[in-house]
């Protein structure tokens, strides 16, 4: 059941991260930011918000069992640096994605190529975490398969 | 100065810029905290009791800690925040970023 419960933390983080690395690239092709931009923009952060809300009331609620079969199993590892980077990281990730909208708000204002790089960096920055995200919880629902004998 | 005035010659408007270096300050403050609590047995009991869990408690500290920071700096008439260009922004973000996602990432490496 909890699998089920990890589900959208999973899919609205992947969600986010392709949004930021989409709006990056909208940000650095067009001249002017539109209204899909601004959509975007808005999209991202709900999207991560609801991806930290998910995944934290997960690791708050559900975690403990995998957690101590991952620190009895061959990959202790998973938790004590994978885990606890990645519970700590995505808290700098929200608060990238929280920027989202500011810094797309500020190069609509602002109307310049730098504001525009300006806004596609934050949306890179916290695309990047987001993909470390993806990457670090697959390492750690494999560690949890592997410690209880299932891989 | 109006804003719309330090817009035009390229700057970041004040609030913007507030939230810029709110958010860069905010990013290393997590590594450090997150440094810190792991380090220090007090200060984990302490972000405990604040939400129930270390990990809720420091998020507690940390996203107030950033919108208080945020009102703050762009309320500061200094350099720092009235000529915070986009590109020093870009840097400093990035910087901000790799700074506290190392020290995170290092420590529970190390340890």
């Amino acid at each position: 059941m909890s699998e089920f419960l990890i589900l959208p933390h999973v899919v609205a983080g992947a969600l986010g991260t392709i949004l930021t690395l989409v709006l990056a690239g909208l940000l650095l092709r067009s001249a002017k930011t539109g209204y899909l931009d601004r959509a975007l923009a808005w999209l991202v952060p709900a999207l991560y918000a609801l991806s930290f809300a998910a995944g934290g009331f997960w690791y708050l609620n559900h975690y403990d069992e995998g957690k101590a079969a991952i620190k009895a199993g061959p990959v202790p590892w998973a938790h004590g640096v994978v885990m606890e980077t990645k519970e700590h990281v995505f808290l700098g990730a929200m608060l990238l994605a929280l920027l989202v909208p500011v810094a797309v708000a500020e190069a609509r204002q602002l109307n310049s190529v730098e504001a525009r790089r300006m806004a596609a960096v934050v949306c890179a920055l916290a695309g990047a975490m987001g993909l470390a995200m993806e990457g670090m919880g697959a390492v750690v629902s494999m560690a949890i398969r592997i410690s209880a004998g299932g891989a | 100065m109006t804003e719309q005035a330090q817009n035009d010659s390229g700057f970041l408007s004040p609030c913007a810029a507030g939230v810029v270096l709110a958010v860069s300050a905010a990013l290393v403050l997590n590594g450090v905290l997150t440094v810190v609590k792991e380090s220090s047995a007090p200060v984990k009991t302490a972000l405990v009791g604040l939400g129930g869990h270390h990990w809720t408690g420091h998020a507690l500290v940390l996203f107030p800690l950033t919108a208080l920071l945020a009102v703050v700096l762009a309320r500061l008439r200094v350099g720092a925040v009235q000529n915070l260009t986009p590109g020093r922004a870009s840097w400093l973000l990035a910087g901000a970023t790799l700074a506290g996602s190392v020290l995170i990432g290092g420590f529970y490496l190390l340890h």
